[in-house]
């Protein structure tokens, strides 16, 4: 039987709870719909992306193009199964189906079948319902995904493969917030969230199922990245290297990539706007904002980013400012995440000896309350580190 | 573009750094614009570029940020940002100032740009020239001194060409203005044609000796402020080729 599949749209009704996210790849290269088309082989050339809190109690769809060489008119069913769960005999116990289905069944789980009749010599465009999704089950992640593609006519009891086809679905937690930008879904708009930052985002977050867990998850991978490829930049001072006065987000996803980008050297601002923009890729709600005073505040010991040993940054005894990612107003009631330091988690930071601790989603606080600014400033520094609401942005992706 | 709150640490920055004392200071002999800079990879001695990106994004002016290297590991960070006005560039020179987290940063002891900035080290000099505010950093594993390039950069921005190649350099096919408007006090609009698309890409430098030259978006503005009567010189820079003049006409 001569049908063959045309195109498939994940991102069908953009902006609609059962259609994709609207996506892009980079700064430079759009995602266009629909996502597949014949010829693509890979899972890479067939991206999608879907919002699990959005997506929660809709029916998701897609849209497939379909075409008949047939010399007469046909009513079909056609379906797509997950190759997954092939190892399964037919008798297999339907809980212990589903117990592997939960574990490495397609995220979007199977396309549901669906009659249709196709006109001899004609293309159809049909909405087609998914099944067994695990977006919320599964959290945040990246997966490639396989479906079998299947018809059988009318009477016919046997199912007949088709197509095969593979794509790359990122399940982010909620649409992306600021700076990422989900209209216009136009190729010019170069904010729309980048399917090369989800798939940073969506690995280092992978499995959360809150935006606390996922923001938590992208400080501490950021603050790992000190271990191979970025560190804090003594020897310039602290200069922002990545985020002034936009985010270099294509340098420095090719340093993810292990190209040179914009070097290795990283600051406070660098690593506020790198953990905020990937948290909010993935739906969290973070902004940049600074701590500073009217002089420089003096610092307790603390572990750079990529610099091993506690001393008061660099050696230096003060900062200028401080930014990190915060939540809310970002106000001394508000929670942070700082992706640049570790510091110390014990009541008396500023004197040895230190336990590190990373900050994510700890409050700013009073002086005198044992939190974030009192870990960060020596008693006498605290005065001139004052939360700094007004400062609060997201800055452009470029 | 500030938020608020840069705007208060730009402020404590600007007493701290004594900007009154050296804001819309000119340390060239006549007055200059930078208009429609661009890098060709060529600028730096021993230096090739590696990324070159231009960039023209709302609220910021129009910047070039580059990336050049020297040998396997040396590498250095340029970004050049074309202010409309040499006061608008000392205001971003001091947002610049704002991005050292550490408050060690001090003005430079080497003769550089109208204003300049540096680590101690030099391995980062921000230094503002004409309407032009340039970072450089060295971001190698151990940074060490960069005067050199600032230098040759600078001496690139503020110099007048020696000579000029107008057969191979293409100049400004109009450059006029009436007397009336460059006789008001005001700043007036210069009547510019740009040279044919189909020729090299060239940028310019605007040199006076009797007035002060701004950009206002597409167009060069100009106010009188001499005794003698308007004087400008438009420099077409090739990257490659050299230099072409134009004198301002006035009807």
């Amino acid at each position: 039987m001569s049908i063959s599949l045309q195109a498939i749209a994940f991102n069908h009704e953009p902006g609609t709870a059962t259609s994709g996210l609207n996506i892009r790849r980079n700064f430079t290269t759009a995602v266009t719909v629909p996502e597949w088309l014949p010829g693509m082989r890979l899972a890479q050339e067939s991206l999608a992306a879907y919002a699990a809190g959005e997506t929660a109690g809709s029916d998701l769809e897609i849209l497939v193009g379909l075409h008949s060489t047939e010399p007469r008119a046909r009513q079909i069913e056609v379906r797509a199964v997950d190759p997954a769960l092939d190892a399964l005999p037919a008798a297999t116990d339907p809980i212990v189906r589903e117990q592997r289905r939960a574990r490495v069944g397609n995220v979007l789980g199977e396309v549901a079948p669906k009659r249709l009749t196709i006109a001899a010599g004609t293309s159809v465009a049909e909405p087609f319902s998914l099944t067994h999704v695990l977006l919320r089950q599964r959290g945040v992640g990246v997966q490639n995904i396989t479906w079998r593609w299947e018809l059988r006519v009318q009477g016919d009891p046997h199912w007949r493969r088709f197509a095969e086809t593979t794509h790359r679905v990122y399940t982010v937690l909620e649409v992306p917030t600021a700076p990422w930008l989900s209209q216009p879904f136009v190729p010019a708009n170069t904010q729309l969230p980048w399917t090369e930052v989800l798939e940073h985002a969506c690995r280092w977050a992978a499995s959360a199922r809150t935006l606390d867990e996922a923001a938590a998850r992208v400080t501490a991978a950021v603050f790992e990245l000190g271990a191979r490829s970025i560190r804090y930049g003594c020897p310039v001072l602290g200069v922002t290297q990545y985020a002034w006065p936009y985010f270099f987000c294509s340098e420095f996803l090719e340093r993810l990539a292990g190209q040179p980008g914009r070097g290795a050297f990283v600051n406070c601002t660098d690593c506020a706007t790198i953990v905020s923009t990937f948290a909010n890729s993935l739906g969290c709600d973070l902004w940049q904002a600074q701590m500073f005073g009217t002089a420089p505040f003096a610092l307790n010991p603390t572990i750079a980013i990529g610099v091993p040993g506690w001393r008061t940054a660099c050696g230096w005894t003060t900062f200028n400012y401080h930014e990190v990612a915060w939540k809310g107003s970002c106000t001394a009631d508000d929670e942070v995440f700082d992706a640049c330091l570790l510091v110390d988690a014990d009541p008396n930071p500023t004197f040895s000896p230190h336990t590190g601790l990373l900050p994510v989603n700890i409050r700013f606080g009073e002086s005198g309350q044992g939190t974030y600014r009192d870990k960060l400033a020596t008693p006498a520094g605290r005065a001139n580190c004052q939360p700094q609401p007004l400062s609060r942005q997201r800055r452009v992706v470029v | 573009m500030t938020t608020p709150a840069d705007g208060e640490l730009v402020e404590a920055l600007k007493r701290r750094h004594d900007f009154d004392d050296w804001s819309g200071s000119c340390e060239t002999e006549e007055q200059l614009l930078v208009w429609r800079f661009f890098l060709s990879g060529e600028e730096l001695s021993g230096w090739a570029a590696e990324q070159i990106r231009e960039l023209s994004v709302p609220g910021w002016p129009p910047a070039v940020h580059s990336v050049w290297t020297r040998g396997r590991h040396d590498r250095l960070l340029l970004d050049v940002f074309e202010c409309p006005s040499r006061v608008a560039a000392h205001e971003l020179t001091v947002q610049g100032l704002a991005q050292f987290e550490s408050a060690l940063v001090e003005r430079a002891e080497i003769q550089l740009g109208d204003i300049a900035f540096a680590a101690p080290g030099q391995a980062a000099i921000l230094f503002a020239r004409a309407n032009a505010v340039l970072l450089i950093r060295h971001v190698t594993r151990d940074p060490g001194p960069i005067p050199d390039a600032a230098r040759e950069l600078d001496r690139l921005l503020a110099s007048k060409p020696s000579s000029v190649e107008p057969k191979r350099v293409p100049a400004l096919r109009r450059f006029e203005a009436t007397g009336a408007a460059l006789g008001s006090g005001q700043p007036a609009a210069l009547d510019i044609e740009m040279p044919d698309p189909g020729q090299p890409r060239v940028w310019f430098k605007f040199f006076s000796p009797t007035g002060e030259i701004d950009a206002d978006e597409e167009r060069v503005l100009y106010r009188h402020v001499a005794a003698q009567p308007p004087e400008i010189t438009a420099y077409s820079i090739s990257p490659t080729d050299g230099a072409a003049e134009r004198a301002l006409r006035v009807m």
